[in-house]
């Protein structure tokens, strides 16, 4: 079954820095840029997964986006949607929505020409991801610790200091290790959270990364 | 008889060339060389001139002021002038000019009338030209008296630009009196006298579209704020249509829900529908009985509701919009209410909406009473964070309701309680770090006590008080935009930026228009508007279409627009016509051009002013609105 050309985007909103990512699947072959809130940063491409498929619409669709609201947008064919989060979207739109997040999030494990980053106990890093090249630039970004008790019910924070230096290129096997001196007290009941904004130029793109390293604490009992 | 007023303070009074008026000299077509110095000036305004004023100051004060701006309607007469004037000129001569010798009152001036008013005006105070000026006439008018001085010289006036203008404008418009709304963009024109002459005139000022210290004096004097404070924090200005800082509801919408079989049959609106029921019925001559309030819709509740409807000719069936219209105004203070408000607001250019669904109720404790407000949300996707009700409590419970006279207070508490069903709101709750918007909360947002009590405020149907136009922003905040940077970049006039803005907007790249713009200092306040209105009078030009960028290995797939005309709008056209880059470019120049407050509803991150980061009184004004129906008396909202 051939597929009709997909595209979604999210681009604008309060997140910083704003969102500015897409997934598209052009001739059987998914192609993803992220950025926003991510764990790793920059261009993504696979084969789609075997036997997927979408629905086309009949119908555009348009929603405002909430206050505050990145706008998403989805094109299948020669239908559109634009919508912002959590709005309620008639089918086949809401399935198609899922569908693609879902396919972004896999997608993740195939890195062209990305940064992710790495914790771990008591280090954090940046290391490159995939084959290509990237130019990052970590002068003004800031480690930024946030150590979670239970469900996200109260917070300690550490920041380090600029990070400073100038543009650095990574390829393949290079890593960064990041200023981790964060002093706060881990253990049961604990999630830690890394977060780190920085510039990249990916493919002579330039994009503004925010990496994230955001697991989530154990579920809180019913 | 009043001089002209006119004279900038370094000028003689020379009579006969006092030339002045309300019309934009630079505006003006050019006047004939023999222009009558006294012609009348009439106020142009949007709304009609003196017509308007007389409607709105009445016709003796208009008059008086058009008396005073002919000074006698008196020609000017000079040698070789004849008439009917001029033999009243010879006339009053003769009556004044007591030790020369008397003139011939024959309707010709020559020579020897020259040199009697040259005698007159010489003992007179007044420049011996021989010629008949206002100034002279209004001497002669007066028997020989000196007429007095002129007003105090203007410190505004046409052609004035600056923060102090700016200030101006502010209380010209919070003082209200309806001529023009004026843009606060520090520039004195026609439109800003004509409004400054019609506040002299209600205000018993000499009205000269001026504005002179004792004009400036009676402004401060009925409309308080204004400038900046000690703390380098600029005041605001209160407008006295207030505050609504409520979403604009979507037109054709209603508050209420349908409620009724196959309705909506239980929960907060139809408890508010049962209690307004019964207090309709207990104004009957002959009451039914009183149906539960149980928040349960049962037959004797339809039964109500019909003979409600009945009563008011409307079709009987569920509790429509229309009979919810008409119920509302047959019981205005129930109890508790529920209300689902689709509204709309336009953020940076940009149009956001959401329907924002909240219940209150007035409750009876031991300690008094209490407005219990409550946002119900169904957190989809992951469970809330637990502190998160807690964020909302610290922010939002800090005001009551007092009465003016007994000073009772009724605390107005809010809350975040968790639930579904057609009455709670759905939230997406993610576990990423992003920024919480109103469809949107993020578990790992470090600033959620912060944003989870803006976010809060949406769900209450409290609008943005960020990167608005001029007019949403009074509206919203109850203030007169804020003067802010009302100079500009040094040796960049606003019609250059405006146009360098434009030129650079036809290349798609944010960065270049932000080079010519906050690049070079644009900050938000008088210059930007002054900016905005020289943007709008540009010829309009195409810009170049985005193309929709398929994903490829070079490049994040993009969407696309087409070519478009320029609007005029230019916080609009940079929405619609680029694309943000990485370092917000887009975004710096827009919130340049817009308004925000500093509340927690607005911006407090960039805006420094007096409603710094918390909620405020006009934010809670909706439920002290409803205290004040239920209890009567005059309730306003105070700090606990």
């Amino acid at each position: 079954m051939t597929i009709p050309p997909v595209t979604w985007y999210r681009t604008g909103g309060q997140t910083v820095p704003p969102y500015n990512e897409s997934l598209s699947i052009t001739d059987g072959t998914v192609h993803m840029w992220r950025a926003s809130d991510v764990p790793a940063a920059g261009y993504f491409t696979r084969p789609a997964p075997d036997g997927f498929a979408v629905e086309e619409p009949t119908q555009d669709l348009t929603v405002d986006p909430p206050p505050g609201g990145e706008t998403e947008g989805l094109t299948v064919g020669e239908r559109q949607a634009t919508y912002g989060p959590g709005a309620e979207l008639p089918e086949p739109w809401a399935g198609l929505h899922t569908t693609l997040l879902d396919l972004a999030e896999a997608t993740f494990a195939f890195p062209e020409a990305a940064l992710g980053l790495e914790v771990s106990d008591g280090a954090a890093r940046l290391v490159h991801l995939g084959t290509d090249p990237v130019e990052v630039d970590l002068a003004a970004s800031v480690v930024r610790v946030t150590l979670w008790s239970g469900w996200y019910a109260s917070s300690e924070r550490w920041a380090s200091e600029p990070i400073g230096g100038g543009p650095l290129t990574a390829g393949t096997g290079w890593t960064y290790d990041l200023p981790f001196a964060h002093g706060l007290s881990v253990g049961p009941d604990r999630t830690l959270h890394v977060a780190l904004d920085l510039s990249l130029k990916v493919r002579g793109n330039p994009l503004a990364a925010g990496l994230r390293h955001s697991p989530v604490p154990p579920p809180p009992p019913e | 008889m009043v001089a002209p007023s006119c004279a900038p303070p370094d000028r003689a009074w020379r009579d006969g060339q006092c030339d002045r008026g309300l019309v934009d000299r630079a505006r003006e077509p050019q006047r004939p060389a023999q222009r009558e110095p006294d012609r009348p000036n009439p106020v142009r305004t949007r709304s009609g001139g003196l017509v308007r004023l007389q409607r709105l100051a009445g016709n003796r004060a208009v008059a008086n002021a058009v008396v005073q701006r002919l000074a006698g309607a008196h020609r000017t007469l000079r040698s070789g002038s004849t008439g009917t004037d001029v033999e009243e000129l010879q006339a009053k001569l003769n009556q004044l000019n007591t030790t020369a010798e008397p003139l011939k009152v024959d309707s010709i001036f020559g020579p020897l009338t020259r040199q009697a008013v040259v005698q007159f005006q010489s003992t007179h105070d007044l420049d011996p030209d021989g010629v008949v000026g206002k100034l002279t006439w209004a001497a002669l008018d007066a028997g020989g008296e000196t007429p007095p001085p002129p007003p105090p010289p203007p410190v505004l006036q046409i052609g004035s630009t600056g923060a102090a203008v700016a200030q101006a404008q502010q209380k010209l418009n919070a003082a209200g009196s309806g001529l023009a709304l004026l843009d606060i963009n520090g520039v004195y024109d026609t439109l800003m006298a004509g409004v400054v002459f019609e506040f002299q005139l209600i205000n018993g000022l000499t009205p000269t579209g001026s504005l002179d210290a004792a004009s400036l004096a009676a402004l401060d004097a009925q409309v308080p704020g204004g400038g900046v404070g000690a703390d380098g924090i600029e005041n605001a200005v209160n407008n006295p249509n207030g505050a609504n800082a409520l979403g604009t509801q979507d037109a054709g919408t209603s508050l209420h829900p349908v409620v009724g079989p196959g309705q909506v049959t239980s929960g907060p609106a139809v408890l508010e529908a049962e209690q307004k029921l019964n207090i309709w019925n207990a104004t009957r001559d002959t009451p039914d009985p009183a149906v539960a309030e149980d928040s349960s819709w049962g037959g004797a509740d339809t039964a109500l509701l019909t003979a409600f409807q009945t009563a008011h000719s409307l079709p009987t069936g569920p509790l429509n919009a229309a009979s919810w219209t008409a119920l509302d105004a047959a019981a205005p203070n129930a109890r508790s209410g529920f209300e689902a408000r689709s509204w709309k607001e336009i953020v940076g250019g940009h149009q956001y909406g959401m329907t924002s669904r909240y219940q209150w109720a007035l409750a009876s404790t031991g300690a008094g009473d209490v407005m219990n407000v409550t946002a119900v949300v169904n957190f989809t996707g992951n469970p809330p964070s637990p502190a998160w009700a807690g964020f909302v409590t610290a922010a939002w419970n800090k005001f009551a309701a007092e009465e003016a006279t007994t000073k009772e207070k009724v605390n107005i508490d809010f809350a975040l309680a968790q639930g579904s069903g057609g009455n709670a709101n759905t939230v997406k709750v993610s576990t990423g770090t992003g920024r919480a918007n109103g469809g949107n909360w993020f578990l790992g947002d470090t600033k959620a006590a912060s944003t989870v009590p803006h976010e809060y405020g949406h769900l209450l149907g409290l609008s943005d008080e960020y990167q608005l136009h001029a007019g949403d922003y009074r509206t919203v905040t109850g203030h007169e935009p804020t003067v802010g940077d009302a100079d500009g970049p040094a040796g960049v006039t606003a019609a250059q930026m405006a146009q360098n803005i434009q030129t650079k907007m036809v290349t798609l790249d944010p960065a270049q228009v932000a080079a010519v713009s906050t690049g070079l200092g644009l900050k938000s306040g008088a210059y930007a508007q002054q900016v905005l209105e020289a943007y709008s009078a540009l010829p309009a030009v195409t810009l170049p279409a985005l193309p929709t960028i398929p994903a490829s290995g070079s490049t994040p797939a993009i969407p696309g627009r087409p070519a478009m005309q320029t609007t005029g709008r230019l916080v609009e056209d940079l929405d619609v016509g680029l694309r943000d880059d990485a370092t917000g470019n887009r975004y710096n120049v827009i919130q340049a051009l817009t308004y925000s407050s500093g509340s927690l509803m607005g911006d407090p991150g960039r805006v420094t002013d007096h409603d710094h980061g918390g909620a405020q009184p006009r934010h809670v004004q909706e439920f002290c609105d409803h205290i004040a129906a239920i209890r009567g008396g005059s309730w306003q909202v105070v700090n606990r």
